[in-house]
């Protein structure tokens, strides 16, 4: 197995993070690492990843540069090793006048990717970790055409230009473009659908990019990658069981959901289902009543579903200044409706 | 490992024992399967009841991708054939067996769900019900009910709709049968209304004991002693909109020409409101300074929020919703299905018919 790197973003992410109203950002502001909490399933499988020899974890998070001790602090309660853990300046942001940037994203995070490639060596594979609430998809959709070679640097400084981010930035990424080894190296992006979005909202990225409702189903497109071992995936498990009280029927309802919308095939599902029922079978550990019974009565039930055509990652081209449009004028109009709503 | 799953999940304890399960028809009604589709998946948004969507899978599947919902609650189970509002239901029943209404009663019957939810075609969900299920022991005949709003609040749910039962699913009746419609009726108001001792009346053609069919008679005899429930004797058409009962017992022939005559008589009195919207300029101001109150009887009256109304008789559950139903009422519906398949409401009504025929 290569050497692969899993880059996450850290709120919404990794933790259960409230922004959208006043009340819920001081509270995150003033949480003390204790008190903040993980997304179910994504400690254990962070764990689970780090054990191959050669792969590291990358945090990127646009909390701001004063919060890094008790994240530290929250990752290391979690049991968490990572390379590097990169905040936003929003201190100096603020402090420069760059109010625009407080919010942005992509002139925040593309350049921090990009580097990190630079700098962390250019042969290793990448799997992406993020949310719905912002712009991930987009962002770790353009990163993986970027270091792939099929996103040119002008690409990138006209839709650097249409966000309005610092000179200085767009600079720096153009600069990284220029000198980078190209490489086909994201396999899959995963965002983690904390708001519920509609997942047909990520089509327009292809099926490299996997809109997951738990990290359950991260787990299942995994294995089927070659990503992840079977006695992990049952650790996994295990661990949502007793920590999250994670039902059969969530199990069973999250596997079909994924094998419905093509995200993994057939024969592979067939396998995960074995490995679990020989591992779980053997009832060495104490699961609780007729959950095992449970499970394997519904997971028997997904060989009725009809195998679909676009699993196995396929990827279209994406036109990311138009589709940059796109999304600016359906945050323009979200934004009028909702002051509508609010005055009109 | 071993002791801190011991007292974790202490002996006897299931994590899936909280959850109920719903087996939705998606492909019945008039706007199915989008707005089914989409009233099943706000109740996987604001609920933990598990609903199996029954019906084509790829449409299913397509219009989820396009909606906020939370898939660990919903499951879909394909169906390759669907039964149309306007088809024969009985020729449809017998030519498609594997038409979703048919696969979603066969879900309940084999205990993969609690309960069975549906907008379609209302003969073929009796006949589906009938051809799959089986009777509660002590009851010969099902009764289809349908909820009404009343000038009258009950329970403690304020409710002002009345529980009208049999409207369509058995025509002709003996004494017997309107007695365990009785039964089944006062049971099911109790539950789901959550009026501890509902009312409950036999719709005659005058409130003295001796009026009314033979069937009716006898029937009014065999229930009048039996305390267990509160039977307020006969009641005439005119009583069920006044809320007199909570419960109002008929045959199936006459409960549903009365539910079709209520219906007539709201749609007419809303024609003549838009008519007289648009006739005169001072009727118009009228129902303008009425808007309010319009508005409220609109609210107390919407039938979307109680989502529908059961099928009983059955040892397995049927909700009938609205053929028109959209989202909201779907979403209702299952709440409905949700709260009866959790009340025991069929052990209750199988103790109580068993404890009349000791009578």
């Amino acid at each position: 197995m290569d050497r692969i790197i899993y880059r996450w973003d850290l709120d919404k992410t990794y933790l259960k993070t409230e922004f959208e109203t006043v009340k819920g950002l001081v509270r995150t502001a003033f949480q003390s690492a204790e008190e903040k909490e993980s997304v179910p399933g994504a400690p254990s499988l962070l764990k689970e990843l780090q054990k191959d020899e050669g792969n590291s974890v990358y945090f990127i998070s646009g909390s701001p540069k004063q919060m890094r001790k008790v994240l530290e602090q929250k990752l290391r309660i979690d049991g968490i090793n990572w390379t590097e853990l990169v905040l936003k300046p929003n201190l100096q942001n603020l402090l420069h006048g760059r109010f625009h940037a407080l919010k942005e994203q992509i002139g925040y995070k593309l350049p921090v990717l990009l580097e990190d490639r630079m700098k962390s060596g250019q042969n290793s594979r990448e799997v992406l970790f993020g949310d719905d609430a912002e712009s991930d998809a987009y962002i770790y959709s353009l990163y993986a055409d970027t270091i792939a070679g099929k996103v040119n640097e002008g690409t990138i400084g006209e839709i650097m230009d249409l966000a309005h981010v610092p000179t200085v930035n767009k600079k720096k990424s153009v600069h990284v473009v220029r000198h980078l080894e190209f490489s086909d190296a994201v396999g899959r992006i995963f965002i983690y659908l904390e708001k519920r979005s509609p997942p047909k909202g990520f089509d327009i990225y292809g099926s490299r990019v996997v809109p997951i409702y738990n990290y359950f189903q991260a787990v299942l497109v995994l294995y089927t990658e070659g990503l992840m071992k079977m006695t992990s995936v049952i650790r996994i498990i295990l661990d949502l069981v007793f920590e999250y009280r994670t039902t059969a029927s969530t199990f069973a309802n999250s596997f079909q959901d994924l094998l419905r919308r093509g995200m993994i095939d057939m024969a592979r599902s067939a396998e995960i289902i074995e490995g679990v029922r020989h591992s779980l079978g053997q009832k060495i550990i104490p699961l609780p009543q007729n959950f095992y019974e449970d499970l394997m009565a519904k997971l028997d039930t997904l060989k009725g579903i009809e195998e679909k055509d676009d699993t196995g990652g396929t990827i279209r081209p994406i036109d990311y200044i138009a589709l940059f449009q796109d999304q600016h004028r359906k945050q323009v109009k979200q934004k009028k409706s909702l002051f509508d709503k609010l005055f009109g | 490992m071993s002791v801190f799953v011991l007292l974790y999940f202490p002996f006897g304890y299931s994590i899936r024992s909280a959850m109920t399960v719903i087996a939705l028809d998606v492909m019945g009604g008039d706007y199915a399967p989008d707005d089914i589709v989409k009233g099943a998946a706000w109740i996987s948004l604001d609920t933990t009841i598990d609903v199996i969507l029954v019906g084509d899978e790829k449409k299913i599947t397509a219009r989820l991708k396009e909606l906020k919902h939370n898939p660990e609650h919903l499951s879909v189970y394909h169906a390759s054939q669907f039964i149309r509002m306007d088809e024969s239901p009985k020729e449809a029943i017998e030519k498609k067996p594997d038409a979703s209404i048919l696969a979603a009663a066969r879900l309940v019957k084999e205990g993969k769900a609690e309960a069975l939810v549906s907008a379609g075609n209302t003969g073929a969900c009796i006949m589906a019900c009938a051809k799959t299920f089986t009777k509660i022991p002590g009851i010969h005949k099902a009764a289809l009910a349908s909820v009404y709003p009343t000038e009258t609040r009950r329970g403690k749910k304020n409710d002002p709709f009345s529980l009208i039962l049999d409207v369509g699913a058995t025509i002709n009746v003996t004494a017997n049968d309107l007695v365990t419609f009785a039964i089944m009726g006062s049971s099911y108001a109790a539950r789901i209304s959550r009026n501890p001792r509902p009312r409950v009346a036999i719709l005659s053609n005058g409130t003295e004991e001796m009026k009314g069919t033979a069937e009716i008679v006898d029937a009014y005899r065999m229930l009048k002693d039996y305390k267990k429930i509160n039977f307020v004797g006969n009641i005439e058409g005119i009583d069920i909109p006044r809320g007199i009962a909570d419960v109002v017992v008929c045959s199936g022939f006459t409960g549903n020409i009365v539910l079709k005559m209520l219906e007539g008589v709201s749609d007419t009195v809303m024609e003549l409101a838009r008519y007289a919207y648009k006739t005169s300029y001072l009727w118009k101001f009228g129902l303008m300074m009425l808007r309010g109150a319009i508005s409220q009887l609109k609210d107390i009256t919407d039938w979307e929020q109680y989502g529908g109304a059961p099928l009983l008789g059955f040892e397995s559950l049927f909700i009938k919703a609205h053929g028109r139903s959209k989202a909201r009422a779907t979403a209702n519906a299952i709440k409905v299905a949700a709260k009866a398949a959790s009340s025991g409401l069929i052990k209750d009504i199988s103790a109580t018919i068993k404890d009349f025929s000791f009578v």
